[in-house]
């Protein structure tokens, strides 16, 4: 059975300051989704809605409240939630509905308000429970040194150098200023990147991704149950997921995202293809370092310093990552992110992204989500049909 | 924009992790041994991180270790370090910042705050 993106829209990533709300975000992406796919409210018969904190929201129970916003009464709904990777797997939940004949055409919402409801020093303390709230939560340890910690590692093995990392963060805040609705489209070099505040070292302020508002929404169904658009049509033609250790310290190197491994070898697995058939990915960013971790475990190059550094996930490259911005350009509201990357990936592969789109034309695309620090992770193949 | 306050204030049981933390808050190092495995893991998780027996055994290590790596921020430093005795290794904060070393000891928690701190062993190196 096939399960294919039918339509999809996203709000602007940023930091709200136009009074609009949570609620109005999520009406906006599901009605250009519905928009985009050609369908009307009544042919929604399930909504998953991904968020990854209450605390941000002040709202529990937000599948019941986005339904109600949304006016889709009497329909299956839930809330995924997985940290960074809760749009994603909200993605793969929709996905699984359709394919369990539970649901024809769900509807999968990813919403956070990461950026304004609450202040930064709050959001970062709430954040740092996304770790062992018992250890780690309970020290302060905020996301940025965990990462920190990780990629010295990665660094130590690979010899990384931080202009490596620098280049990541320049490439992507470069590829969002294409992008209407990116939250970070800056016109940056790698020596803006090491002259920004110290966060945690060797990570600094334009090595993080930034906290950001917003909404997402894509509309999942069977080719059969959708109305034909007159353009092509992407597939998700497999999905996989892995959770490692959650504390850093308990994984035998603490450099290596063991667990996306296992997730995107079950997905290259499930779509039936090889690494090298990826033409196109949208790979989880928080921090530079980790787009370089990722591409490694994501199996995505077999020396991923070398490929950086030829410049093989530039756009002119082989393996054009993160075109949108990704999180560090493009912005990461939590719940929404993994929506978004499900959503742009699938516009990519059909050439009509409203930003950069690679040029070579590719067949398949790759997104990659974690939550905690690739502790819950999710990766999805997406293909032209 | 409508503005609300919410207070909270958590109580938050430990169940079989109460020794741990009791321990914690004398300066001790509690880890568990597994009783299938041998293996000694500090911080402890309730579960054997080699072969998943939950049959474990508390043991005071003693309280040294190693720093792996160190991440510095502005004002404080955490560092991934590896207990004398324990398998695994544990994320930390620095009570001490200001010292470079590459060994640590336990250091007591600040009051309320139940995670891991070290003390780095001053050998006169300090940060610039």
């Amino acid at each position: 059975m096939t399960v294919c993106v039918a339509g999809g829209a996203m709000t602007p990533f940023n930091r709200r300051k136009d009074g609009s709300s949570w609620r109005d975000w999520c009406r906006d992406a599901f009605a250009g989704a519905l928009a985009d796919a050609g369908l009307e409210r009544s042919a929604v018969d399930a909504l998953v809605v991904a968020s990854e904190s209450d605390f941000f929201t002040l709202q529990l129970n937000p599948a019941s409240m986005v339904a109600d916003t949304l006016g889709l009464l009497g329909c299956r709904s839930c809330r995924v939630e997985g940290g960074g990777a809760s749009g994603h797997l909200a993605v793969h939940a929709g996905m699984a509905m359709v394919l369990s004949g539970q649901s024809r055409r769900v509807a999968v919402v990813g919403v956070e308000a990461s950026a304004t409801h609450l202040d930064g020093r709050t959001v970062g303390v709430l954040l740092s429970h996304s770790f062992d709230s018992w250890t780690d939560g309970f020290t302060g340890t905020g996301s940025t040194s965990i990462y920190a910690l990780s990629v010295m590692a990665f660094m130590e093995r690979t010899k990384a150098t931080a202009n490596d990392l620098a280049r990541v963060a320049v490439r992507n805040r470069q590829n969002a200023r294409a992008n209407p609705n990116a939250h970070l489209p800056l016109d940056i070099r790698e020596e803006d990147v090491a002259a920004s505040p110290l966060v945690s070292s060797p990570y600094r302020r334009l090595d993080c991704s930034p906290l950001s508002d917003g909404a997402a929404c894509v509309i999942l169904g069977r080719p059969e149950d959708l109305p034909a658009t007159g353009r092509g049509r992407v597939r998700i033609s497999g999905t996989g997921a892995a959770n490692d250790r959650a504390r850093l310290g308990d994984r035998s190197d603490p450099g290596r995202f063991r667990a996306k491994e296992a997730a995107a070898r079950r997905a290259l697995a499930a779509a039936g293809i090889t690494a090298d058939a990826i033409g196109v990915a949208e790979v989880y960013d928080s921090y530079s370092g980790a787009q370089l971790q990722a591409l490694e475990a994501l199996g995505l190059a077999s020396d991923v310093v070398a490929d950086e550094r030829s410049g093989r996930f530039a756009r002119r490259g082989d393996l054009p990552v993160n075109l949108s911005g990704g999180l560090l350009g493009q912005g990461a509201p939590v719940g929404a992110t993994g929506v978004a990357q499900v959503l742009v990936t699938a516009q990519q592969l059909l050439g009509s992204f409203p930003g950069l789109n690679p040029r070579s034309g590719p067949r398949c695309g790759l997104v990659d989500s974690h939550g905690g620090i690739a502790t819950n992770c999710a990766v999805s193949i997406l293909e032209l049909q | 924009m409508t503005k609300h306050r919410l207070t909270l204030e958590h109580c938050l049981p430990k169940g079989r992790l109460t020794p741990y933390f009791e321990a914690l808050a004398r300066g001790k190092a509690l880890a568990e041994r597994c009783g299938s495995c041998g293996r000694v893991q500090f911080p402890p998780g309730g579960i054997c991180g080699d072969c998943n027996a939950t049959e474990l055994a508390w043991t005071e290590l003693s309280g040294a270790a190693d720093v792996i790596f160190r991440t510095d921020t502005p004002d404080r430093a955490f560092t991934l370090v590896r207990f004398e005795g324990a398998r695994n290794s544990a994320v930390v904060a620095v009570a001490n910042p200001d010292v470079l070393s590459s060994r640590g000891r336990l250091a007591t928690s600040p009051a309320n705050a139940q995670g891991l701190t070290i003390e780095l062993v001053d050998e006169g190196n300090r940060h610039a």
